[in-house]
């Protein structure tokens, strides 16, 4: 009996815990500063309803919006290439892992390009899982990744109900970004207007290595060939860095690895419209050397 | 480990789970516990094991030895405090003995080269050091019996629920506790939960989200104006708090978890109607520590007004160098004893005990004046050194600079309305120990929901980077 009425308590404060978040984050949702939905103005949302659908391909591209908004899966396309690019925000290798567990047996790939980048690998992991916790179609699944954080586990509460009450708001992407079929986002046409850095190290989450040597594991295990892909940076946010030996030096032992920071000169200015990203003019220059991968099926 | 962490939620489950499971042998139960205190401890630097291990070695031994001689008993307690208190001095104030040291000569115009040692201060050294003093102490004052249970007297010192930041248990009131059989009893695990709960809320959403506003603020506190630098006390007065009380209801509602009753540390100071009040209220553990084994020895109030004074002053600035090696602790002591003394004087200092005044215009008054007082103290506690305290004090009492504070990053009808839910919540208990306890007058779901509510706060509003408590670091 007084199990039963302990159990009876804890579902009773599940509920009314899940109605609080639910009803707070509906009603304040500038005061909700644990739940981080984000669906509309990102591109998460087309790409992984598309990955839903998508399978035997020949390139699967995984990362964060450096592979998104850098590699441009139209022009491999053209080429007789089928590619998907999943990328998605800050998208680290936990959950790149996680979406390859679930997708990549339908996907059945026959080349892997992951992008790799060390300002991502400095990263807590929580942005790209809320990303994917707001927009992964099935939501319920994302459970192991909204765990053991305040913020995504909120935000799956509030994904869940939207799920089930099938609330959402009709999708829409930033005005100036452009989603295109295969994942690429292409970004209307602007210039970085370089600023300057401090020299800085980068700060590494180690344990996000640990986790990108697992995920290479799983194509090792299923034999699918991958390439190790560091999308350029703009060369003045990327060279006031002195660690990116160190970066490099981790990543090399991982398996091919291809750094086109070094690889190919670039244009803070021409190839750039921030900081971080490839314009669509950097994209393509980029897109071009990944077609020259010896690798590519 | 902190207790707002993932690490800690896994921990105390199983500890727990294991503790129950061996509830029929008490010698394996206190072994667990010895276990898990070091586990809890060693997970922020193994290597300080070792001093703990040391100090309660030592006062096992004393503690024996203490009880069987009859001459040297002096010099056992004497080696008993000297190493004690010698490690102490050595990892918590030996680089700013040095340094003062180095100043002083500066005034002479002299001016010599100092070597700081940059020694890291070993988590919860104060609390644990003090806890395994008591019991020498009240053995060599013949208060207490020796144990001779090794592993009892281990677990004693490190119990890990109140190990880095107390309550500072006396060993005459938590020892006994590691020989008495336990039982699980509802009513106990419910009391040491809602206590938890309400632990968690003041140290993750009240305590957290005040300290962003208090680092912003006492950061460049040159850069702000007299306003926003006396909100910014008001909010580290909540952090301070919040953080401390919060650990000590976490602690103490852990404890319960395992069968075990700490004391009460924080009885809702901040609805005091005096300073003395106030000090019989806050980190009760501390001051009653300090009342018997310093303030009474040196003579307490037995002797002449003056010497009592002079024993006011004494025991306020121990209290205050307690908390650090700093000189602001050491003046903050010292504005507490300024404000202590002339309620002592005007034979006033006992007017106050009982938490059960109602909201009339003059307790009201005497609150909020006492709050005032607090809380410019907790200017001196705060600031990074004596300057900056004087800077912050001169641009509060210099009403001309005054200005709109500036604190827009901030949310401030969230924080706002926490603090409101804090003091009702605790206006409503402030007669019970447990800071919840008068929830049960609420009907069940009712008081189910509240409790929902407290968990969804702490879920929704508490910063999510999990932010080490305040007292670690003394």
């Amino acid at each position: 009996m007084k199990y039963l009425r302990i159990l009876s308590i804890l579902i009773f404060i599940v509920i009314s815990y899940a109605s609080y978040v639910v009803v707070w984050g509906l009603h304040f949702p500038e005061d909700s500063p644990n739940i981080v939905y984000k669906r509309i103005g990102g591109s998460s949302a087309f790409r992984l309803n598309e990955l839903q659908k998508r399978k035997d391909i020949d390139v699967l591209i995984t990362g964060s919006s450096h592979a998104y908004r850098g590699i441009d899966s139209r022009y491999l396309e053209q080429k007789g290439i089928k590619t998907f690019n999943m990328g998605s925000s800050s998208q680290t290798p936990i959950q790149t892992k996680w979406l390859l567990k679930r997708h990549l047996d339908k996907l059945n790939p026959k080349l892997v390009i992951l992008e790799v980048d060390p300002s991502i690998f400095r990263s807590d992991a929580i942005e790209s899982s809320l990303d994917m916790v707001s927009n992964y179609p099935k939501v319920v699944s994302t459970l192991p990744l909204a765990w053991g954080h305040l913020k995504t586990f909120n935000t799956y509460i509030f994904s869940l109900y939207h799920a089930i009450f099938k609330s959402n708001e009709a999708l829409k992407i930033n005005w100036r970004d452009t989603y295109h079929i295969g994942g690429y986002v292409e970004r209307k046409l602007s210039y970085y207007q370089v600023e300057e850095f401090q020299e800085e190290r980068w700060d590494f989450n180690y344990d996000l290595f640990s986790e990108l040597e697992e995920t290479i594991d799983i194509l090792k295990s299923k034999d699918i060939n991958y390439v190790l892909v560091q999308a350029p940076l703009s060369p003045a946010f990327y060279f006031s860095h002195s660690n990116n030996q160190e970066f490099d030096d981790k990543i090399n032992k991982l398996g091919t690895y291809y750094n086109y920071n070094d690889l190919m000169k670039w244009d803070n200015k021409t190839h750039f419209y921030d900081k971080q990203h490839l314009n669509t003019i950097g994209a393509r220059r980029l897109t071009a050397a990944i077609l020259q991968l010896k690798e590519l099926p | 480990m902190l207790f707002n962490s993932l690490d800690f939620a896994y921990f105390l489950p199983i500890v727990l789970l294991l503790f129950w499971l061996l509830r029929n042998t008490l010698k394996t139960q206190n072994l667990l516990l010895l276990v898990a205190s070091y586990v809890f401890y060693g997970w922020w630097d193994w290597r300080f094991l070792s001093l703990i291990a040391i100090s309660s070695l030592l006062d096992y031994s004393i503690g024996l030895k203490l009880h069987h001689s009859q001459n040297n008993r002096k010099y056992w307690l004497a080696l008993s405090l000297l190493v004690n208190l010698g490690m102490l001095g050595f990892f918590k104030y030996a680089d700013f003995f040095a340094q003062s040291f180095a100043d002083a000569f500066t005034l002479f115009g002299q001016s010599i080269d100092v070597t700081r040692l940059n020694i890291i201060l070993p988590v919860g050294i104060s609390f644990y050091t003090f806890q395994t003093l008591s019991y020498t102490l009240d053995i060599y004052k013949r208060k207490l019996e020796p144990t001779n249970s090794l592993i009892s007297f281990l677990a004693f010192v490190s119990f890990f629920p109140q190990l880095v930041a107390g309550p500072i248990e006396r060993a005459s009131h938590l020892l006994p506790q590691f020989f008495k059989p336990k039982k699980l009893e509802y009513k106990m695990v419910i009391s040491g939960l809602q206590q938890m709960l309400w632990g968690f809320f003041k140290k993750m959403v009240i305590a957290d989200n005040c300290a962003i506003i208090v680092d912003q603020i006492f950061s460049q506190a040159g850069d702000h104006n007299g306003a926003t630098l006396l909100i910014g006390a008001v909010f580290f007065a909540f952090q301070i708090y919040g953080d401390f009380s919060g650990y000590s209801d976490i602690a103490i509602g852990t404890a319960k978890l395992f069968g075990f009753n700490l004391s009460q540390n924080f009885a809702f100071p901040y609805f005091s109607r005096d300073i003395a009040e106030f000090w019989r209220k806050w980190h009760i553990s501390l001051s009653s520590w300090f009342k018997d084994y310093l303030y009474i020895p040196i003579g307490g109030s037995r002797g002449t007004k003056a010497k009592t004074i002079r024993n006011i002053f004494i025991i306020f600035l121990v209290s205050g160098f307690w908390h650090g090696a700093n000189w602001t602790f050491l003046f903050w002591g010292l504005a507490h004893a300024l404000l202590f003394v002339p309620l002592f004087v005007l034979n006033r200092n006992r007017t106050f005990s009982q938490n059960n005044h109602n909201l009339s215009l003059i307790n009201i008054w005497r609150m909020l004046s006492t709050f005032t007082l607090v809380c410019l103290a907790w200017i001196i506690f705060r600031a990074q050194d004596i300057e900056q305290a004087f800077a912050i004090y001169s641009k509060i009492f210099d009403f001309s600079t005054w200005a709109k504070p500036a604190l827009q990053e901030f949310n401030l009808k969230i924080i706002a309305g926490m603090l409101l839910f804090l003091l009702v919540v605790e206006w409503n208990n402030k007669s019970e120990v447990n800071p919840l306890k008068n929830s049960y007058k609420m009907p069940a779901i009712l008081r189910w929901l509240f409790y929902s509510f407290i968990l969804f706060c702490i879920s929704m509003f508490s910063p999510t980077q999990e932010l080490p408590f305040i007292y670690f670091q003394f």
